[in-house]
């Protein structure tokens, strides 16, 4: 079925130079350290904690509504015993749905993960990936490219279709569209 | 992604007469047919660790058993184990992220930071496997060079005098050297098992003993001969990855670049890419005995214009068919328009004999109208698609015939 179209109130979102579409009271913490690479949507009440470290995310990323993204923590035996957190890399095209907690190391580019899912930390998703909804993923997983994840604890259960990749540039760029103000020409057919 | 658009709703009728999603599907331009995943010759183009992603030639995936030995897994809930530090020592161990399980636990001592060699369980049996092995090894070559030696056309010339006879240039001599003596040599015997009447007793305790019982299933599965103390860590089986022929012509339908993480295709043949596909634009409601609307979008991934009519099929009589046919023209895929975000495409706009039904035009997408008065409740729509894309054959000079696709709309909620 055709994506729906998504209205929202011009007062809730902010639009950037790039495309970016940011819910205004999303909890957006240490700004120096994200980058949004053009055309990603924030949706309301999401977490970034970019104060931990960067976290680069590629273009036409969609974050669903209450997901939060914090890097993860890690102790090296060579930096002494204090730790530090690791970058999170988003690829392009990555769609994270609603209320999934993402404490990733990368999310390559063309990856689904679907409603409530939870990654852990510093774990590895290669591209066009698919975690299901309500997955857990142990800490530093890794999973290889066309992998249908699911379970708790998850597990590769499947491979996704060969043309993932052109489905995901198609869903994004269409969920990019169609999330657009009350203004908005599109917005009025409705 | 499939989920997204709730792709597997709507099936597509393969040569075969399988019925299959469409981002599931292939399109030889050869046979100018569809192939599904029952239709299609699958053939390993390498093997690689899912963990580590290294990949390993046929031959080293064969002697290794087709398993990685950097990467390992828990035997009780199959996580894939990481490699963990001690401080003070400096030597590493292997810990489970879910269940908490370490090879610490299982008695075996830390090792050093770059060995993998941890301790794989042993078959107790592998001896006399080895043995029966090689006796049946033995067996085929023996046959194999009698066999040979039948079939070997016998020279005429053989007694006479030539100069490839004393020389042996060819090999032709050390492989009828090898083939006597394969012949010649004794054949190896194995003890073969006898039965006997001397069965041991069951022990007393073996049907109050848990022991067995609290092992989960994979466990038994993964490691049957270990007991329930001695839990291994359990070596990582490794990934084929597929390419994929034309069961007809044998041309490659898929297959991905070199490189084992690639996701690049060096050769992709997908039906998306050449046949329209048909989504629902909205949830449907049908009422028994009036007329209804049906909202589908078709959408052309292809890049060139393509002709469709579509012609919805009562077959079974389920419904009273009410707009007979619909004949639609559809603009190619243009990534451009999309990035700048054009509504309309450069390219000659979608044109219709029956322009009532159409809802609306976007770039490679058409909206469509399909009304129909529903005589029973139906969860399934049925629909006959005629396309003329030139992408359908390989030959160059040929002009684009017309093709024809089945596809069943699920209608469901």
């Amino acid at each position: 079925m055709d994506l729906p179209l998504i209205v929202y109130s011009p007062e809730e979102y902010i639009e950037t130079s790039t495309g970016n579409k940011v819910y205004k009271k999303a909890s957006i913490y240490g700004s120096q350290n994200i980058v949004l690479s053009g055309k990603c949507v924030l949706q309301k009440d999401c977490i970034l904690r970019g104060d931990l470290a960067p976290i680069r995310m590629g273009k036409f990323g969609i974050i669903g509504e209450n997901s939060v993204i914090r890097p993860s923590f890690k102790n090296f035996i060579n930096k002494g015993p204090q730790g530090s957190f690791i970058h999170v890399k988003i690829g392009d095209h990555v769609f994270i749905g609603k209320s999934c907690i993402i404490m990733a190391g990368q999310i390559s580019s063309y990856c689904h993960i679907g409603d409530g899912a939870i990654l852990g930390q510093s774990c590895v998703l290669k591209e066009c990936c698919e975690v299901q909804a309500e997955a857990v993923i142990a800490p530093d997983s890794v999973f290889p490219p066309f992998s249908l994840i699911g379970g708790n604890p998850a597990r590769v259960i499947g491979s996704t279709a060969p043309c993932t990749a052109d489905m995901m540039i198609e869903a994004t760029q269409e969920y990019y569209e169609n999330f657009v103000p009350k203004t908005s020409a599109r917005a009025a057919l409705m | 992604m499939a989920s997204l658009y709730q792709s597997d709703r709507n099936k597509y009728e393969c040569s075969c007469g399988a019925w299959d999603s469409l981002g599931l599907l292939y399109f030889c331009r050869h046979c100018s047919v569809t192939r599904c995943s029952s239709c299609v010759l699958v053939e390993l183009d390498c093997f690689l660790c899912q963990n580590c992603l290294e990949s390993a030639p046929v031959t080293e995936a064969r002697l290794k058993k087709n398993r990685c030995f950097a990467c390992n897994f828990c035997p009780f809930c199959a996580t894939v184990l990481t490699k963990k530090t001690c401080v003070n020592s400096g030597n590493t161990f292997l810990s489970c992220g879910v269940c908490r399980w370490s090879t610490r636990d299982a008695g075996i001592p830390d090792q050093s930071k770059t060995t993998t060699d941890w301790p794989m369980p042993e078959n107790p049996l592998s001896k006399r496997l080895n043995e029966i092995s090689g006796h049946f090894k033995d067996l085929e070559t023996r046959e194999k060079a009698r066999k040979e030696k039948d079939t070997t056309k016998r020279r005429t010339n053989f007694g006479g005098f030539d100069a490839s006879k004393f020389s042996d240039r060819f090999g032709v001599q050390k492989m009828i050297q090898a083939r006597k003596k394969a012949i010649e040599t004794p054949a190896s015997t194995v003890e073969s098992h006898v039965a006997t009447a001397d069965v041991p007793a069951l022990p007393d305790d073996v049907f109050e003993s848990t022991a067995a019982i609290q092992l989960p299933l994979n466990v038994i599965n993964k490691q049957p001969l270990v007991e329930e103390t001695t839990l291994l860590p359990v070596r990582l089986p490794l990934k084929g990855r597929k390419a994929i022929r034309c069961r007809k012509c044998e041309h490659h339908l898929l297959k991905l670049d070199y490189s084992p993480n690639a996701i690049n295709y060096k050769i992709s043949a997908f039906a998306r890419n050449t046949i329209p596909e048909i989504r629902l634009s909205r949830g449907v409601e049908l009422v028994v005995g009036q007329q209804s609307s049906i909202l589908l979008t078709l959408l052309n991934h292809s890049e060139n214009g393509m002709q469709i009519i579509l012609t919805p099929d009562a077959d079974d009589s389920a419904f009273e068919i009410v707009t007979e046919s619909i004949d639609i023209t559809l603009s190619p895929l243009d990534a451009a328009d999309v990035l700048l975000g054009a509504e309309e495409s450069k390219y000659s706009a979608a044109s219709s004999s029956s322009s009532s039904n159409i809802v609306f035009q976007r770039r490679n997408r058409v909206g469509i109208r399909l009304d129909l008065c529903p005589k029973v409740d139906f969860k399934c729509l049925p629909l006959s698609l005629k396309f003329k894309n030139i992408h359908t054959t390989a030959k160059l000079e040929t002009s684009a015939d017309w093709k024809m696709v089945k596809v069943r709309v699920g209608l469901d909620k």
